[in-house]
């Protein structure tokens, strides 16, 4: 699930349809991301489509976002014959959503500031000649023109280029709070005042080749800071490559599309093979076969039978399945986890936080000292004093606090999105950088979770089978789709009354007028059983193997090379899990078994610097309970509610590179607060002594800010 | 020397000459796809 | 589709025009190169001045750097720019018959430049030596160019301008402002003139359109060609897009700057020179710029350098590229300089660069270009390959001799003995011992020129054999994406090409206004020092300028000791107040001529332009017999003397009035002084006389002279 493959459309039509026309296009134009353009050919082909295709007026390909833009005229060309026409190429065509206006005023907004940094870098180079030329002896009359020339130079900067900094610096102040901004939009202002004044008054004081080449190169590293972090693929876009924002609604005539949205619960939808469930809902159709890969990882197909719940996400293998909805897609915890990692953010995020805060004291702290000394050296010598205090405030910069450590967690966050890590956020990496033990889950996340039911079938007794099917009907716990698995799935089921589920202990309810009961056993064996009970009485027991995850006891001993301590958890009996345990070499005092849930989350939380990896569904309590929680199946809807890390790829290598991408995260963020500290620390002091001007503090400031950012990058270009 | 009252004016006229342009050409929308142009011209 | 589609246009492009540029750019090229050629051999073995004055050293200079420029680069760059522009635009050239007018009018001005520079039609500035009515065509064709390629982006119907475009734009833009300021004369007869600045000003507008030109007629056209061509040759991608864009965009907002750099050390202000070699050093970067991404571009695809000639030329331009724009900087600092100034290093440089990055990417273009104009294959790889490796070798054989003469020579000029003597004190010495250099220079000239006959043969071989010529159409949307109206190519409608005309108008309004000021400043008149030449004086000096003299003689000396001791003390800023044109000159294949007023006798000067080896036994300068048969103009002094006052120089109205006169009377005395010293008499009205009362009058023009111990020196 590192790139994510869009799954193909197989019918269009319903962007014919007004609703989805007035979702989907604008005036005309109508924006789709294709899934495989790689080079100039594949725009050649779909640009020709222009010259051929009657009513398309314009088609442009955006090779960076793998996007094609149209301009249809909807007389003569339906939006539904432009995607077929699209798909007939060899590409797969998916509707987006058209700019927003957020995305209007994003992109508007990138723009002007390309403009800015046009202006600020020609407006700097001029001025940087006549004051060369003014430094290199030039004779008098000329140093007079030039110097007003870079007075006249210098007024596009001060009051166009710099007014991001004055707008930033106004609101932060709003809020009673100081931001980088603040110091900037001062030197500028106040820099090109004192200049002014000095130019004026004849004397050679003028700053305006180091302000403005100190604003140019601090908008330029904001530019490239805004482009590291920026993603390519926008936020719906990912329920829009997973075509959950349409489905095919049940009426009288049969289905007609209809925007999810739009779309009531109750009410009948039709799900066709290869789509995706966008929402709750209870299989109304006979027995279907599901693929919850987005769910649990694993694409092997999971049964439901009718009356089941089909969680949103489920793809149908094949076939055709009629379910109502129980619950919309936003309401679905899928939906939710869908929408919350999409929308990522590093703010909010304790770190960040910190140095967010970190960065304010900083320049409270300069501010203060500005004038302070501004006061205390007046006396002296007021040109001196405002000169210091000048390229005091220019050369502070808390860059390290206030980009690079967002930056850092967003390189970060980029590196484990790539290795397939879902991160709900990115609080995790400072704790996961400093964990010391990991507990894992047995079932499911050191051994498959999928069950084999090895009692043979004609042990059981048919009655027995419909009742535990239709107690397990509604279990998405491993044995339950074991059981399904084994028994012939075309009986019809009695129904359940009261029906109760234990997580990872059992389930139970009334069938057929008697109490019946499945429970996880406690009894010792090395294999994970279940007991059905009737009325209280045991009647049957059922026997399952699970064998182990490849890769797992590499992937243990990594980390125990890399001097983690690691323990297993499990609530099976005592020899099973002693049994596994050995092969996965833990030691005896390593395993714990037989616990229940809230004993796992007892043993988790009074060890300090705690991982716990697990099942996200059985372990939930633990995962909360511990300083990082991993989960590694159990669906990642219902594992990010609790956990803070999903492994889309449920090989147990993510763990490790968890732990490495976040280690080296934060060794990057301190590596940045050393060298800004150092920086602030020696030039502040240097600038108070006299022996750093403004000219030279601008030439600092940048170049501090460019360390940072290259070191940052440096670190995000390594794997 | 006093040519330079001559240079100077020509050169910066020239030069927010070229900066007018590339306002023209960002709002033109000239910088939006900074990739697919090098592409296209080998499809000529 | 077997509907037609409504909105749909059939584009076809004018290949006929590229063809015609094409050929015409290897004709020139044939010229240029040949007549490099032949320059060179002279300077290795003078009798080949063949003492006829059409064809001296003198007056061939110009007219290989005027045929390798703007006849062999110039129809290069046309060609490129009609063939890529068309396809970059998806539209057929704005108007056929702007683009006939600019091909022949171009053709006309270089055949004039072919017919007047050999008869001495020269003004004395370097690229810039055609004199004003071939300026004026200059101009008209330019704007014809402008107005034809403005209009063809108007009607574009792609959207996304191509970064070879902006390239083509900033050409054409800068070049047109460089070349009006810079040709800004007076005329004094109907193929003569004077630039309206002088001295030290007439330095810095030279050098900066000197500079500016290389810059944006060498450089920013073939950068603008080298990003089209190279990717459509590798077929493959430029590296980084956005890289193109960056560097372009950094180049144009600041590179007007680098001009001083070719005057340094000389009597511009210090603080001006250091500034041209900060900026020229700055400007190292976005060079490099173009060159890493064009070398890049064929990353994964090295293996075609083995295999496609075109690449092979490419790659090695690219290369010569990098090496050049890295040497320049180099150059421009002070201390490099000192040794490379006036000597062949520069020559060498620039030898690298035309030959090299121009030379071999316009053969690229060729080989990429004439298959596909004629539709057939190129006639043989192999020979391609063959030119390729003789022009290589011409070009390192070339580049290599020149700067070894050239750092030899700079070396010995300024060798100075333990008790502070000269070394060399004959300038002639440090010419000798690189005459040998000279001949492997030629040599290696012969081998470029050699590999191009060959490429000349495959083309025609390749046109031979062609049944049919291209004639491309594609199908195109009618889409406007320019605010030039509906439908109508009218001119009003053009908005860019409206703000290009208007632009050059303003600037030639604004220069018309302002050279008035400039010419009475009284700045310059009350504070000279300075004596005006006598109106013989300035009949000598045209003559001086026509023969070319300026190409091999400087007339600035250095702040450098081994300067003052060769030549005595370094020229000022004053003494060349009254230069129409400044003759301080660039490069010492003779030796420097400021202070050479009154040093020797008239006779010597006589003796010497005869035949120059009777007095310097080893000398290459060639002999200018012609002079002692011509007669000198006296007549057009006064017009001459006339213009000049209004340019500010100060000459009373009787001078002006009674120029003629003058100059007769002057005449008669320096005749009568050259017979007195042994010399023939009845020279009064003859050219050589003129010039030697010219050349006995520099240096010695100062009213009051200075005293010797205040020399200041700068190394």
């Amino acid at each position: 699930m590192a790139e994510i493959k869009a799954a193909r459309f197989n019918d269009y039509s319903f962007l014919d349809q007004d609703d989805f026309r007035r979702a989907y296009s604008n005036r005309g134009r109508i924006r789709f991301y294709v899934d495989g353009i790689s080079c100039g050919k594949c725009v050649r082909k779909i640009e020709d489509l222009a010259l051929t295709v009657k009513g398309l007026e314009d088609l442009r390909v955006d090779l960076a976002s793998h996007t094609a833009e149209a301009q249809v005229d909807p007389n003569h060309l339906e939006f539904s014959e432009l995607a077929n026409h699209i798909q007939r190429l060899g590409f797969n065509p998916i509707p987006l959503k058209p700019e927003d206006s957020a995305e209007q005023l994003q992109r508007l907004s990138d723009r002007h500031e390309l403009i800015r940094l046009a202006v600020a870098a020609a407006c700097a180079g001029n001025i940087m000649t006549f004051s060369f030329a003014t430094y290199l002896g030039a004779s008098a009359d000329f140093a007079s023109v030039f110097s007003w020339l870079s007075f006249a130079l210098y007024l596009p900067v001060v009051f166009y280029v710099a007014i991001p900094f004055y707008r930033g610096a106004w609101y932060s102040l709003a809020r009673k709070q100081i931001s980088i901004d603040l110091p900037m939009a001062v030197a500028s202002f106040s820099g090109f005042i004192f200049s002014t004044i000095e130019l004026i008054r004849g004397k050679g004081d003028i700053y305006f080749d180091s302000l403005s080449g100190f604003l140019f190169l601090i908008l330029l590293s904001r530019y490239a800071q805004r482009r590291l972090q920026r993603r390519f693929i926008r936020p719906e876009e990912l329920s829009e490559t997973l075509q959950l924002s349409r489905v095919r609604q049940v009426n009288e005539s049969g289905w007609s599309w209809t925007r999810t949205e739009n779309t009531r619960i109750g009410e009948r939808i039709l799900l066709q093979a290869k789509e995706t469930l966008p929402a709750d809902a209870e299989l109304i159709s006979s027995t279907a076969h599901f693929s919850l890969a987005w769910l649990s990882g694993e694409s092997r197909p999971k049964t439901f039978l009718r009356g089941a719940i089909v969680p949103a996400g489920a793809l149908l293998i094949n076939g055709e399945a009629q379910l109502a909805i129980r619950k919309p897609l936003l309401d679905t915890s899928f939906g939710k986890i869908l929408k919350s990692v999409e929308e990522q953010s590093v703010g909010g995020t304790r770190i960040a936080n910190l140095a967010d805060r970190s960065a304010q004291w900083l320049l409270a702290t300069v501010f203060t000292l500005a004038i302070v000394f501004l006061v205390g050296y007046w006396a002296v010598s007021p040109e001196e004093a405002v000169r210091r205090a000048l390229a005091l405030i220019i050369l502070a910069c808390p860059c390290a606090m206030a980009f690079g450590t967002p930056l850092a967690l967003a390189a970060s966050l980029k590196k484990a999105r790539k290795k397939g890590l879902i991160v709900r956020n990115a609080d995790v990496f400072e704790k996961a950088a400093s964990v010391k033990t990991i507990f894992f889950d047995k079932t499911g996340t050191l051994t498959d979770s999928d069950l084999t039911l090895t009692t043979p079938l004609s042990q059981i007794a048919l009655v027995h089978q419909k009742v535990i099917l239709a107690l397990e009907n509604e279990s998405l716990h491993p044995i339950a789709f074991a059981f399904r698995r084994a028994f012939n799935e075309e009986h019809s089921l009695p129904p359940v009354d009261g029906w109760r589920e234990s997580v990872g202990l059992g389930v139970s309810g009334f069938v057929y007028g008697k109490f019946y009961e499945v429970k996880r056993n406690s009894k010792p064996g090395t294999q994970v059983s279940c007991t059905l009970f009737e009325d209280g009485q045991p009647i049957l027991d059922c026997v399952f193997s699970s064998i182990l995850k490849p890769g797992s006891r590499a992937a243990l001993d990594t980390l125990r090379g890399e001097g983690i301590q690691v323990a297993l958890l499990s609530g099976d009996a005592k020899e099973v899990t002693e049994n596994i345990g050995a092969q996965l070499g833990f030691t005896q005092t390593e395993i714990l078994y037989e616990c229940c849930p809230a004993v796992k989350a007892t043993e988790v939380a009074r060890t300090p610097h705690a991982m716990m990896v697990g099942d996200g569904v059985n372990d939930s309590l633990a995962m909360l309970r511990a300083d990082v929680g991993v989960a590694v199946s159990g669906g990642m809807a219902t594992a990010l509610k609790a956990a803070d890390v999903y492994l889309a790829n449920p090989s147990l290598e993510g763990i490790q590179a968890l732990i490495r991408i976040s280690r080296e995260g934060m060794a990057l963020i301190r590596r940045n607060l050393a060298i800004s500290v150092l920086y602030n620390l020696i030039g502040g002091s240097l600038a108070v002594m006299g022996f750093i001007n403004p000219f030279v503090a601008a030439l600092l400031m940048p170049i501090s800010s460019a360390f940072i950012l290259l070191s940052t990058y440096i670190a995000e270009r390594r794997p | 020397m006093i040519v330079l009252y001559l240079m100077i004016p020509i050169s910066l006229a020239l030069g927010i000459g070229f900066v007018g342009a590339f306002v023209w050409s960002v709002r033109n929308g000239q910088m939006d796809d900074t990739e697919t142009p090098a592409h296209r011209i080998l499809e000529d | 589709m077997n509907e037609t589609i409504s909105r749909l246009e059939e584009v076809t492009y004018d290949d006929a025009i590229v063809r015609k540029f094409l050929l015409a750019c290897m004709v020139f090229a044939g010229v240029a190169f040949a007549a490099g050629l032949l320059a060179a051999l002279q300077l290795a073995f003078f009798p080949l001045n063949m003492e006829l004055p059409w064809l001296t050293f003198g007056r061939l200079r110009p007219l290989h750097t005027n045929a390798a420029i703007f006849a062999f680069a110039g129809n290069a760059i046309f060609a490129g720019i009609y063939h890529s522009t068309q396809r970059l635009l998806k539209t057929r050239m704005y108007s056929d018959r702007l683009s006939a007018i600019h091909f022949w009018g171009w053709q006309l001005i270089i055949v004039a430049a072919a017919i007047s520079l050999p008869l001495g039609f020269s003004q004395g500035k370097e690229y810039a030596e055609l004199e004003w009515p071939i300026d004026i065509a200059i101009t008209l064709i330019w704007v014809i160019f402008a107005v034809n390629f403005f209009g063809t982006l108007a009607i574009r119907r792609e959207k996304h301008m191509y970064v070879a475009l902006w390239f083509y734009i900033a050409t054409i833009v800068t070049v047109a402002v460089l070349h009006i300021v810079n040709s800004i004369e007076i005329p004094w007869s109907y193929m003569n003139s004077y630039p309206v600045w002088a001295g030290v000003q007439d330095a810095l507008v030279q050098w900066w359109y000197g500079h500016n030109a290389v810059a944006f007629f060498l450089t920013t056209p073939f950068l603008g060609l080298m990003y089209y061509y190279l990717p459509k040759a590798a077929n493959r991608p430029v590296y980084s897009y956005r890289l193109s864009i960056i560097h372009f965009w950094g180049l144009v907002f600041i590179y007007i700057w680098a001009g001083p750099h070719h005057l340094l050390y000389t009597s511009l202000p210090e603080w001006a020179q250091t500034l041209g070699m900060i900026f020229s050093i700055m400007l190292w970067a976005p060079s490099w710029g173009g060159m890493i991404n064009g070398l890049l571009t064929l990353r994964g695809a090295w293996h075609l350098l083995r295999t496609d000639p075109i690449i092979k030329f490419m790659v090695a331009a690219l290369t010569f590229y990098g090496m050049a724009t890295f040497e320049g900087p180099l150059l421009s600092i002070k201390s490099v300089s000192a040794i490379g100034h006036y000597t062949d290093w520069i020559v060498g440089h620039v030898h690298a660069g035309a030959l090299g990055w121009n030379g071999f990417l316009s053969f690229a273009m060729i080989y990429y270009l004439v298959p596909k104009l004629w539709k057939t294959k190129l006639y043989s790889d192999r020979l391609a390959n063959v030119h390729f490796w003789l022009g290589f070798l011409g070009i390192v054989l070339y580049y290599v001799s020149m700067v070894a003469a050239g750092i030899t020579q700079g070396l010995m000029w300024k060798a100075i003995g333990p008790e502070g003597q000269l070394v060399y004190p004959d300038f002639v010495e440090t010419v000798v011992r690189i005459v040998p250099l000279y001949w492997a220079r030629a040599l290696g000239g012969a081998f470029f020129l050699g590999g191009f006959m060959v490429m000349c043969y495959n083309v025609y071989r390749t046109i031979a054999a062609s049944t049919e010529v291209s004639n491309e159409t594609v199908r195109v949307r009618n889409t406007r994406y320019s605010s030039a109206g509906e439908g109508h190519r009218a001119l009003e409608g053009m908005v860019t090409v409206f703000s290009v005309l208007s632009l050059i108008a303003i600037l030639v309004g604004s220069v018309i206004e302002i050279y008035p000021t400039l010419s009475l400043h009284s700045y310059i008149a009350k504070t000279a020092n300075i004596d005006p030449y006598s109106p013989l004086e300035i009949a000598g000096r045209d003559i001086y300028i026509r023969e070319g003299c300026y190409v091999c003689h400087s007339q600035q000396i250095r702040p450098m000791v081994s300067e003052v001791l060769r030549y005595g003390s370094p020229s000022t800023m004053e003494e060349s107040i009254y230069d129409h044109p400044f003759q301080w000159g660039s490069k010492r294949t003779g030796p420097d001529l400021a202070r050479v007023g009154k040093k020797y006798p008239d006779l010597w000067h006589f003796r010497h332009m005869v035949d120059p080896r009777s007095v310097v036994e080893k000398s290459i300068m060639p002999s200018y017999s012609w002079l002692v048969k011509d007669k000198t103009d006296f007549l057009s002094l006064r017009k001459k003397v006339s213009v000049l006052r209004n340019l500010g120089v100060p000459y009373s109205p009787e001078q002006v009035a009674q120029a003629d006169r003058l100059a007769e009377e002057q005449a008669k005395s320096v005749a009568q002084a050259i017979h007195d010293q042994g010399g023939p008499e009845g020279l009064e009205r003859r050219e050589i006389v003129a010039l030697i009362a010219y050349l006995q009058a520099l240096g010695q023009k100062e009213k009051q002279p200075r005293p010797t111990d205040q020399v200041t020196v700068k190394e």
